[in-house]
């Protein structure tokens, strides 16, 4: 209870905080859900990227 | 609204609580006379119609020809990294011992298939097939640099113009610029080629029947004509091209080219190389898509989760009442 009074206090009470709770929430949600999506492909397909085989072409001497 | 409904529930309930008795409905006692039938009949009848319809089923099969009328082969399936084994039997078989598959729904290009693919393209088909919608900018960190890029495009010869007295000129290519094609339009295509043309590759897998499937297999798919076959002129016999005649000569032998990464240059692995770039050509959104897909899976998970608290929220106080009835009429 006690946490979720201190939430409801800070974050809900007044329409201002409460739409500012929104708008900064939708950003880090956003952030976190890109961070974790990127993540998970990069892991499922690594050793397919470019980045993970890009030091086995290095760059040719210029002549 | 809250009041509305709780009027109605009290209502309801205290006419249920006084006894209230409603008037019976019979549902349709006319038109089926199923019900009051002895449990024999019942068995009998329903046995009856069960015979029927697989009878039925039954007939419309056998009557059914095998369709032999599709004289083209059709490509088997293979497992592209952008799309993922589709032997499910196979596959089930083979699980515990694989890596899990989820190529179809997370996988990505396979960026060195795609350099080597790109390698063949430029050095095999692209001395017919255009590639017209495709950019070298489009290379840069997916297979390439962005030096090896600019080097890439600069080896190329762009026609750009009119310049400030009307004339076209030609300069070497850079990043933005798009693949030139080996003939300036499909006439002079078509007379280097004795009449066919050559199309332009840039969505070629996604515009025949069995996509990537079909174009490997195609460039596989020479063989020797079999007895009774008549071929035109400048034709050749592939298994899976539309009346296996094709205008194309078979453009991939072992060991043609020489891969900068030491793969050895095999005819097959060069038109998988050479196909998944081709894939890559007509849909490079497919990456992005399965990101989307999967960020709006995430994204409606939470909303939907966010909708069902706010529902149990909105009916907390109907769902969770207490409802006590006391009969009025008894004396106390
Ligand atoms: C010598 C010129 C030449 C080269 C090299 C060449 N092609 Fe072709 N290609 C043609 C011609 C001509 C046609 C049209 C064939 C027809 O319509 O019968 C064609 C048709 C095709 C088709 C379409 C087949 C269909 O279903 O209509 C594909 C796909 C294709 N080529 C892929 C390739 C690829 C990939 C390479 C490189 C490995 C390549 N070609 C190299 C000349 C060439």
């Amino acid at each position: 209870m006690a946490v979720s009074n201190f939430v409801y206090n800070t974050f809900f009470k007044k329409s201002s905080s409460a739409a500012l709770t929104v708008v900064v929430g939708a950003i880090l949600f956003e952030r976190g859900v890109d961070a974790f999506t990127d993540s998970v492909f990069e892991y499922y397909n690594r050793g397919r990227l470019w980045k993970n085989i890009a030091h086995l072409y290095p760059p040719k001497p210029e002549d | 609204m809250a009041p509305v409904l709780g009027q109605f529930g009290r209502t309801v309930f205290s006419n249920f609580a006084k006894g209230y008795s409603h008037p019976k409905v019979y549902l349709s006692n006319t038109s089926s006379s199923f019900r009051e039938m002895s449990q024999g009949k019942k068995i009998l009848l329903t046995t009856g119609c069960f015979l029927t319809t697989a009878a039925a089923g039954l007939a419309y099969s056998l009557n059914e020809s095998v369709k032999a009328i599709d004289l083209n082969l059709h490509p088997p399936k293979y497992p592209w990294p952008h799309k993922g084994h589709r032997h499910e039997p196979e596959l089930l078989a083979a699980l515990p011992f694989r890596k899990l598959e989820l190529d179809k729904a997370i996988g990505l290009y396979d960026a060195a298939s795609l350099r080597r693919g790109w390698q063949v393209y430029k050095q095999v088909c692209a001395a017919c097939h255009s590639l017209r919608f495709v950019a070298y900018r489009q290379f840069v960190d997916l297979f390439m640099t962005e030096d090896e890029a600019k080097a890439e495009a600069a080896e190329a010869t762009i026609t750009d113009g009119p310049d400030a007295n009307g004339k076209m000129f030609q300069r070497p290519g850079k990043l933005a610029d798009y693949i030139p094609s080996p003939y300036p339009n499909e006439e002079a295509a078509r007379v280097a080629n004795g009449g066919a043309y050559p199309p332009d590759l840039s969505n070629i897998t996604v515009g025949r029947e069995g996509d990537e499937d079909y174009v490997f297999s195609l460039l596989r798919g020479y063989a020797d004509p079999p007895a009774g076959v008549e071929l035109g002129e400048n034709q050749h016999f592939n298994l899976y091209m539309q009346g296996n005649a094709i205008a194309m000569a078979q453009a991939l032998y072992n060991g043609l080219i020489e891969y900068d990464d030491g793969t050895p240059a095999t005819a097959s692995q060069m038109a998988k190389d050479v196909t998944h770039f081709l894939a890559y050509c007509a849909t490079p959104e497919l990456e992005s898509w399965k990101k989307y897909l999967f960020k709006w899976t995430i994204i409606s998970t939470c909303l939907f989760g966010l909708a069902w608290y706010y529902k149990r929220h909105l009916w907390a106080s109907l769902v969770y009442r207490r409802v006590a009835y006391r009969d009025v009429n008894k004396k106390h």
